[in-house]
């Protein structure tokens, strides 16, 4: 039942239900073996199943790290939440809600995330684009967060999501980076159609290009992996 | 612009695979050989010999000679192509060589803390419950997260105590930093070489002794994890190389969403778990703001909320009974230095040389960062992050002594940032001038640094570590103690508190006022005897001296030396104790009367 709602948090998922379950085992203090077999489980299990959902970043150190971070903070707070509160009436509903949010339907989760995040974003101005190769920026400017497209049927969301305007317009030599598909890029000196296939996946895979500089960058990062390659 | 660098691999590359593959061979055989030597080395280390110095002094040179053999070989492997698994290697069983001593050549748990620690978790084991009004351990009660989960560990596990792998804590510990702050360092560089010596510098830096089984070894794991996705994931900077992961973050997916939350349960975790790191984590996290590098704002006002709905929730009893004195210190910073300073008039040479020794390594450290910061501002590389989170731990000297360990603490949060600005001076290399000289130099840096740190790290292990029958006597007094008894000890380093904690009363005779303490001299026996015997406060009770509290009052230079001795002298020639435990190194004296 559960991977109906699981969408693209399957990882989440789990270890929020099994958080749930294991704050409510040690709550009602089962005894050997359920407890025992519990914990044992959401030590080993935990970590990799929140490495489920990190498709990125690549570096498997860092995901073995968050995972593993991930899970002795999950650990340490449901028990300390059971010492706390004395097994008194307030877990068994922390449990439940818990359980809800990990077989919430996906589009309401992000809905919902994305509420909390409209909140803050009420208050940050939205960072200007760039239009034309500058010198070298210290900050660089980060794109406007774009909700993530919704893929399920489900009800309209909430009113406070605002319609996508699109990524800010970067033009290099008469090239909109941030909207040319491969064609064009290979207009562009040094960019043969190859590299003009990279440079387009990476944008869609990463999001637009804040300016010039942010494409120099990514161009010479694979410029880097291809060195590194041939070591 | 690319074209050149997007070629195929050239055809001679299977050669050079095969070499990098012999090399990564020799290195691995030459460092299971240091492994080996080293392991046999420390199962040679008789602690009974253990003396002013402590460990280094009783130390096997084959052991020196193992640690010297693995620091080359680290440096070594700094001039390879693709180092980061060889170094990666020789950095990880250095953690261990080194910050592993004294599980390896110890036979029992170190340092009275730890022990007493295992009290707490072993309160919950019984209880399952925690009791915020209690009055020894009332700080461990509030802020209860890491006894628990150890609890846990213990009942789940099928052990009967923490004392069965709390030596192993070190070692755990210091891989947990390894991992933390390879992510953290990738938020910079890409150089490998450059974040493994900056992660070995830490290492040999890391003398204070935090990593041993205690609450804030966790919560420091947990900022570094809080910091590394701050500076990887939420950063505005770029890094040296430009293209790292942290420009993969996509805002609105999963995977940022699961970032974000791991970032949050750790400041529950640190909120919930140690009482100093929240605050250093809310200044770390500030100054990252304040000075704009950070692209969000709310993990700042997240930190600042959870910690306040501790600090105000469950642990309100604690803070608000510890406002005055908290209160009092704030701002006090002369006052709060001061109390970390030990008594140099009264303390051995010894100690007063292990001292200095600490305060050289880790000037040294900072000094080494100062030059490799002026080395990355020279290569145009961003150091502002790391300059900010080196100074900002300073600002936890304004707010309390703590204890008298302000200055470590605030030396161990700033360590982690002046080791990687140290690490800089060396790397990236900026050509092939000097590609003899500098692994030179890097040699000879980390080789100095090895005995300060064991001096440093170990150097008080008189006084820290116990032998069996030292742990006997404790054992004979927890096991004979009726509840609601008066334990009476010379002073707090010997294993105490690790067993049934909540059912004593505890007095240290050192930690006396001058005048209570005068008093107790004045007839040693007779007054000892009317306190242990007052029925209508205390069931009976136990006086416990011990060689490890006998070296602390030695080392420590405490106004108790040689009052230890002649207070014991007193009660030997009384008729009013009997002796209920003796040994080499341990006495346990307790009423005449008393079963």
């Amino acid at each position: 039942m559960i991977g109906r709602f699981t969408g693209d948090k399957p990882g989440l998922t789990w270890v929020i239900v099994l958080s749930a379950v294991e704050l409510l085992t040690i709550l009602f203090h089962a005894g050997p073996p359920l407890q025992p077999a519990l914990g044992v489980l959401f030590v080993l299990t935990c970590p990799g199943f929140l490495l489920l959902d990190l498709e990125r970043p690549a570096d498997p150190a860092a995901r073995i790290m968050i995972g593993i971070g991930g899970s002795i903070a999950a650990n340490i707070i449901i028990v300390t939440l059971v010492l706390i509160t004395d097994a008194g009436p307030v877990a068994p509903f922390i449990a439940l809600a818990l359980v809800a949010a990990a077989l919430m339907p996906r589009r309401r989760f992000d809905t919902t995330i994305r509420w909390a995040g409209s909140l803050r974003r009420r208050s940050t101005p939205a960072p200007q684009p760039v239009a034309a190769p500058g010198p070298i920026q210290e900050n660089r400017p980060q794109p406007e967060p774009q909700p993530v497209p919704e893929t399920e049927p489900g009800p309209m969301p909430h009113q406070d999501v605002r319609p996508d305007p699109g990524p800010p317009p970067v033009i290099v030599l008469g090239v909109d980076i941030n909207r040319a598909g491969v064609g064009p890029f290979t207009g562009l000196p040094g960019i043969g159609p190859d590299l003009a296939t990279r440079i387009v996946a990476h944008r869609e895979q990463h999001g637009p290009f804040a300016d010039v500089n942010a494409l120099l960058d990514v161009l010479r990062g694979m410029a880097i992996e291809e060195e590194a390659r041939r070591i | 612009m690319t074209t050149a660098t997007t070629q195929l691999p050239a055809a001679g590359d299977t050669d050079a695979v095969d070499r990098y593959v012999v090399t990564v061979i020799r290195h691995s055989l030459v460092l299971l050989a240091i492994v080996v030597l080293w392991i046999w080395s420390v199962n040679r280390v008789d602690e009974s010999a253990l003396g002013d110095y402590g460990l280094i002094a009783i130390l096997p040179i084959s052991a020196f000679v193992a640690l010297v053999a693995a620091l080359v070989g680290f440096v070594v492997a700094t001039q390879r192509k693709r180092p980061g698994p060889l170094l990666a290697a020789h950095t990880i069983a250095l953690a261990v060589m080194l910050h592993g001593i004294p599980t390896f050549a110890y036979d029992h748990l170190r340092a009275s803390w730890a022990w007493k620690h295992i009290g707490m978790v072993d309160f919950i084991q019984r209880f399952g419950d925690v009791n915020p009004g209690d009055g020894a351990l009332a700080v461990y009660h509030n802020w209860p997260g890491f006894f628990g989960i150890n609890a846990w560990i213990t009942n789940t596990s099928g052990l009967s105590s923490a004392l069965s792998y709390a030596a192993w804590a070190p070692i755990v510990f210091n891989l947990l930093y390894i991992g933390a702050l390879y992510i953290m360092f990738r938020a910079f560089t890409a150089n490998q070489s450059l974040i493994w010596t900056a992660i070995l510098i830490f290492i040999l830096g890391s003398w204070i002794g935090q990593d041993y089984f205690a609450p804030q070894a966790l919560a420091f794991f947990m900022y570094l994890l809080l910091m590394a996705i701050l500076l990887r994931w939420y950063s505005r900077a770029t890094s040296d190389d430009a293209h790292l992961e942290n420009d993969d973050f996509a805002p609105g997916s999963v995977t940022s969403r699961l970032i974000a939350a791991v970032m949050i349960m750790a400041m529950v975790m640190i909120a919930s778990s140690h009482q100093l790191t929240p605050i250093v984590t809310i200044a770390a996290i500030a100054a990252l703001v304040t000075t704009r590098q950070l692209r969000v704002k709310w993990p700042l006002w997240a930190m600042i909320g959870i910690t306040i709905a501790w600090f105000l929730g469950p642990a309100r009893g604690f803070v608000l009974d510890n406002a005055r004195n908290v209160l009092h210190e704030f701002g006090g910073v002369s006052n709060n230095l001061d109390s970390t300073v030990v008594d140099y008039g009264l303390t051995t040479s010894a100690q007063r040389n292990i001292s200095l020794v600490s305060r050289l390594l880790s000037a040294s450290i900072f000094a080494l960062a100062g030059l490799g910061l002026i080395r990355r501002r020279a290569m145009r590389h961003r150091s502002a992050q790391l300059v900010v989170l080196a100074a900002v731990p300073a600002v936890m000297v304004f707010a309390s002594s703590y204890g008298g360990e302000i200055i470590l603490r605030a030396y161990l949060f700033a360590l982690p940032f002046a080791a990687f600005l140290a690490a800089s001076l060396w790397f990236p290399r900026r050509s092939q001038h000097g590609r003899l000289i500098s692994p030179i130099v890097l040699c000879v840096v980390l080789v100095t640094i090895l005995p300060a740190f064991l001096l440093a790290d170990f150097g008080s292990d008189r006084r820290e570590v116990f032998s069996d029958t030292e742990i006997a006597a404790s054992d004979y007094v927890l096991s004979n103690a009726a509840p609601g008894a008066l334990i009476i000890e010379g002073t707090r380093d010997y294993p105490r508190l690790y067993r049934n904690n909540e059912q004593y009363t505890y007095l240290t005779l050192s930690m006396l006022p001058q005048q209570a303490l005068e008093h107790v001299m004045s007839d040693p026996a007779n007054v000892l005897h009317r306190w242990l015997t007052d029925a209508t406060s205390y069931n009976g009770g136990y006086i416990i001296f011990t060689d490890s509290q006998r070296a602390s009052v030695t080392d420590l230079g405490t106004s108790l030396d040689p009052t230890l001795a002649t207070i014991q002298q007193a009660l030997r020639a009384s008729s009013d104790f009997k002796i209920g435990y003796e040994s080499t190194d341990a006495v346990v004296f307790q009423p005449a009367g008393q079963p």
